[in-house]
């Protein structure tokens, strides 16, 4: 301490110079919206660039998960083909024309994610050219993602489910009622889903999926089980959700585009049906 | 002593109006922005002490980044020149040191002496404040053009203004 002391003391010019070019870069910096725009896409570049370094030792640690998830759902979709190509024929009707086909999808790669805040964010390594916009779905084999949030020309941040700013129109698949799914702040595994009038029989391990109310997710997709429920106050349920989708695992996404959102948001506009 | 600080003062605020006030205001080709107002940490004393000369420059390049909406800019300029002054004056001393009661002026030290002191310190300045202003290297040397012919012109402006202001 005391060497350090005698060493600013002897050095003082030099380190008086410094603290002061210091002080003015920050003042440069601080003030001036270019300068702040050239540090903060420099910075940018740079964070994309780590995180996807960073995010492929990520990827190959959950590969097993991944493998999993993805054969799970190979498996489940071979079977909804195999059901529908026969309707189809029965119906007799040929397959090789898809008619009004509402959403197409994107596949993405998870490059950095934090679960351990409160209002955690996913980048994915796709972005504007790849066909992604603000407020498409993002969505997992196991289930419901997030939202995408802001896009850049490679990269788009997603609010997950975890995040407390995050709102989702979501049913009880068996009774079909429809409630608010939020999420508390307390673990990445959990969420609270709200607004299920009290008279509705509810059962633990009961699948909650996604209402298809809103024109961002399609109908159905799986957002997680019933953990507990209780009245709180009032007429309505407090339902505690264990989450399909374990953020600490999640690796591959894919992106939902829906083909027919502008027609369904002018619609409802022109209604006035928010 | 009074009378140094006095003038130096006076100075001071002379030679941020002119720049705010008149030299900003010429612009030549966009290439071309004389910045005088570095003339103050050119005529300091010999015996200024070098914490004092540091202030001073921080205070000289905020006064006039203060009236020119880029704060910093030009603190950090001025401030790299105040830092390299004590080693060009050391470099370029003459063989017995300088005279003390004589101010590092042309009227002293003569014509060549003044130029050398002039044209390093006055590029330092014109390099570090235009680099900083457009934060990267990609252009490199449209930059470096406009730095040295900047450079020029204060370089004549500062000269000129030891014939016409300064004269013995």
């Amino acid at each position: 301490m005391r060497n350090l002391l005698r060493i600013i003391v002897r050095y003082y010019f030099f380190f008086l110079f410094l603290f002061l070019e210091v002080v003015s870069i920050f003042l440069v910096v601080q003030n001036n919206s270019f300068h702040r725009g050239q540090f903060i896409s420099q910075s940018r570049s740079v964070q994309g660039y780590f995180f996807e370094t960073f995010g492929g030792i990520r990827e190959y640690l959950v590969l097993r998960q991944t493998n999993q998830d993805l054969q799970m759902e190979n498996t489940l979709l071979r079977n909804q083909l195999d059901g529908l190509t026969r309707k189809m024929e029965s119906a007799g009707i040929s397959n090789d024309s898809v008619p009004g086909r509402q959403f197409s999808y994107i596949p993405a790669k998870i490059i950095n994610a934090s679960i351990n805040k409160q209002f955690n964010f996913l980048t994915l390594d796709k972005g504007r050219h790849h066909g992604l916009e603000p407020e498409m779905a993002v969505i997992s084999p196991r289930g419901v993602v997030g939202v995408v949030y802001s896009v850049s020309g490679n990269y788009a941040s997603v609010i997950p489910l975890i995040n407390r700013d995050f709102r989702l129109s979501a049913r009880i698949q068996n009774t079909g009622y429809f409630g608010s799914l939020s999420w508390p702040g307390t673990g990445y595994d959990q969420a609270i889903l709200e607004e299920i009038p009290f008279h509705v029989e509810l059962h633990e391990g009961d699948t909650i999926i996604t209402s298809g109310y809103s024109a961002i997710f399609p109908e159905g997709i799986p957002v997680g089980t019933i953990k507990n429920f209780e009245v709180v106050e009032g007429n309505f349920y407090t339902i505690v959700v264990d989450l399909a989708v374990d953020y600490k695992t999640l690796s591959q996404v894919n992106i939902i585009r829906n083909l027919l959102r502008e027609e369904q948001l002018e619609l409802e506009r022109i209604s006035g049906n928010d | 002593m009074i009378k140094l600080l006095g003038g130096n003062i006076i100075r001071f605020i002379v030679l941020v109006l002119a720049q705010i006030l008149i030299l900003n205001n010429i612009q030549i080709s966009g290439y071309i922005v004389p910045h005088f107002y570095i003339l103050f940490i050119l005529l300091l004393p010999f015996e200024t002490p070098r914490w004092f000369l540091l202030i001073v420059a921080f205070a000289l390049g905020i006064s006039v980044d203060l009236f020119m909406n880029t704060p910093g800019m030009h603190a950090s300029a001025t401030v790299f020149m105040a830092f390299l002054r004590p080693y060009v004056l050391e470099m370029s001393s003459p063989r017995d040191g300088y005279e003390p009661g004589t101010l590092p002026r042309l009227s002293y030290y003569g014509f060549q002496w003044f130029l050398r002191y002039t044209v390093i310190l006055v590029i330092a300045h014109h390099f570090f404040l235009f680099y900083v202003e457009v934060f990267r290297f990609a252009e490199f040397f449209s930059t470096l053009l406009r730095v040295l012919m900047s450079s020029l012109f204060s370089i004549i402006l500062i000269i000129l203004s030891q014939y016409f202001i300064y004269r013995k």
